[in-house]
């Protein structure tokens, strides 16, 4: 039943808006589409982008990988008790972080909520100031706690948190702003007070949704907390940046391995839970 | 009465009801308050390790959170004069590391467009390696970039070009998950359609599925090119190029170059709150549509 080419050609004689887009949309396609090229281009030439480089560097990753296969596994007792002690690390520093800046983002986010702090003055510079504290980088953090705290974990612990009030109290503000207001006028018309209206007619609405942003933002924190490490702030990131500038190839590719085996593991069990106990939430930043 | 035959029925909750909603309440308090034991003994403990492994006390270091910012603020105030042009100087090193994270964005987005279309069922080229492809996504995610950069330093040498690759190779399976996702839920009649009038898989993806994806796919694209400006900063700091690599050497070299950290900062920042914003509303108005 296809039509015969004559025809076809007769259609696209008579009617060519049905066959193409209009000339301004391909114009603006072509000049974006020429604009992401160049800008490319460009930036490749700028770096010092050659193929040459490349084709050196790719003789040294097969070295380097090289070194992967067969897994370096370590034997000595005070090694092995190092390396997970490393990994421990990093997880107790994801999670007092985490709990951390959740402990002191929960009241702030009350304030920053449209239903709870009705005095916009106050909401609105409470809401710029969780935005002042997102920017701020968690690296940035890190090196002014690693300045006055010294390596090791608590200079990460403190970052996360400092980071997590921003991220957690604007999540939670927003949470608290998508509830319905009906069972708090149900507990105002029983004759309760303000603060109990929020306790009892709020807090079991929003209450899952705090745990499930928690969880995922712990999840992230993971990562978060391999790569202060690797500025120095303890855990399994500082275990592998030295062994990196130390050239053992062979133990770096391992604690890659466990990282992650570990990231992965949180990820897997994190969504394990927040699917059984609280439902779906899945959180962009 | 049926009842009566049967002898009367047990009351379930002995004391009628309200005993029972106070048992179950009573309950649940019970288990949160273990619960919540648990987790501050949990956090003590951790907090006290943490303390202990740390090169430095947390009580001496108390007082000296504020002593290095404080320290910093005041040589930049005493040199304040050469802000302006200290902030000018860094521009360049500030648009490198965007263009590292626009490179990896673009790059890692159009491998991610592959990966995705190639691991969504019911769109898949080759549906038995579906499974191939997105554990290849999520072997590539869950690296964190700065490891991947750290082994392309050594490879490659210093510069912006590892840093580009390996947050090109992070973009590309974070991005592509997401999109997959995205996929998955798009409408299959249009590629069913494609499909009946003989188009190939590239055509049938490209006039199929595409134009069904591309706000969403868009939108991520852009959080995701937010989060590699922040991503490329930080690689700078381990060795590769940008702006993270002047304020290392800002920051090692100490006294005296305080205001450079300065200027550095508030670029960064700025530039960040900058992209934070735009993108925000540009991701609005593709999910919403332009007119509200």
């Amino acid at each position: 039943m296809s039509l015969p080419q004559d025809e076809i050609d007769h259609y696209k004689r008579n009617l060519p808006r049905a066959f193409a887009a209009p000339l301004s949309l391909r114009l603006r396609r072509g000049t974006l589409a020429l604009g992401f090229a160049a800008l490319v281009a460009w930036c490749l030439y700028a770096f010092g982008f050659s193929p040459e480089r490349i084709w050196n560097g790719l003789g040294r990753l097969g070295r380097v990988l090289g070194f992967m296969f067969p897994p370096h596994i370590w034997t000595d007792p005070e090694d092995i008790a190092d390396i997970a002690k490393g990994l421990g690390e990093t997880l107790a520093m994801a999670f007092l972080g985490t709990l951390l800046g959740a402990l002191v983002a929960f009241p702030l986010s009350f304030l920053g909520a449209k239903n709870i702090n009705r005095f916009t003055p106050l909401r609105f510079g409470v809401r710029r100031g969780f935005d002042v504290i997102r920017a701020l980088e968690t690296l940035i953090v890190a090196l002014v706690f690693i300045r006055a705290f010294g390596l090791g974990p608590l200079a990460g612990v403190l970052a996360i948190a400092v980071g997590e009030v921003g991220v957690l109290a604007k999540l939670f503000a927003e949470a608290i702003e998508n509830t319905a207001e009906k069972p708090q006028e149900g507990v105002v018309a029983a004759g309760g007070s303000r603060p109990q209206a929020i306790r009892i007619g709020l807090m079991p609405q929003i209450w899952p949704v705090l745990l499930s942003i928690t969880l995922y933002n712990f999840e992230s924190n993971v990562r978060t907390g391999t790569i202060l490490g690797i500025v120095g702030a303890g855990g399994i990131g500082f275990l592998l940046s030295d062994r990196i500038g130390a050239y053992r190839w062979g133990e770096a590719w391992s604690i890659i391995f466990l990282i992650i085996i570990l990231v992965y593991v949180i990820d897997w069990l994190s969504a394990r839970i927040r699917a059984r106990f609280i439902g779906k939430w899945e959180g962009v930043r | 009465m049926v009842d009566t035959a049967f002898g009367p029925t047990p009351d379930p909750h002995p004391g009628g009801p309200q005993a029972g909603y106070l048992a179950m309440v009573r309950r649940r308090r019970l288990y949160g308050s273990v619960l919540a034991i648990l987790f501050f003994a949990l956090m003590a403990s951790g907090f006290h390790l943490a303390d202990a492994r740390n090169a430095g006390g947390f009580w001496q270091g108390l007082h000296q959170v504020f002593d290095f910012p404080a320290e910093v603020v005041r040589e930049a105030w005493a040199k304040r004069a050469n802000l302006p042009g200290l902030f000018f100087k860094f521009v360049p090193s500030m648009i490198e590391t965007i263009n590292i994270a626009a490179v990896s964005t673009l790059l890692g987005g159009g491998a991610a467009i592959v990966l995705a279309l190639l691991s969504t069922r019911g769109l898949a080229r080759w549906p038995r390696l579906i499974w191939v492809f997105s554990r290849l996504m999520d072997g590539l995610r869950a690296v964190p970039e700065i490891v991947i950069a750290l082994v392309l330093i050594f490879v490659l040498g210093g510069g912006p070009v590892p840093a580009m690759i390996a947050i090109a190779l992070h973009t590309s399976g974070a991005l592509g998950k997401l999109f997959s996702e995205v996929a998955e839920n798009a409408d299959l009649k249009p590629v069913e359609g494609l499909a009946s009038v003989g188009a190939r898989w590239g055509q049938r993806m490209a006039f199929g599925v595409l134009p069904q994806v591309a706000p969403n796919w868009l939108s991520y694209t852009l959080l995701r090119f937010e989060i590699n400006i922040r991503a490329s900063a930080i690689l700078g700091f381990v060795g590769s190029g940008g702006i993270g690599y002047d304020l290392k050497l800002a920051m090692q070299w100490g006294i005296g170059k305080y205001d450079q950290v300065i200027a550095i900062f508030s670029i960064l920042f700025l530039t960040i709150v900058l992209f934070d914003q735009l993108s925000g509303h540009l991701r609005e108005r593709l999910t919403k549509g332009a007119h509200k």
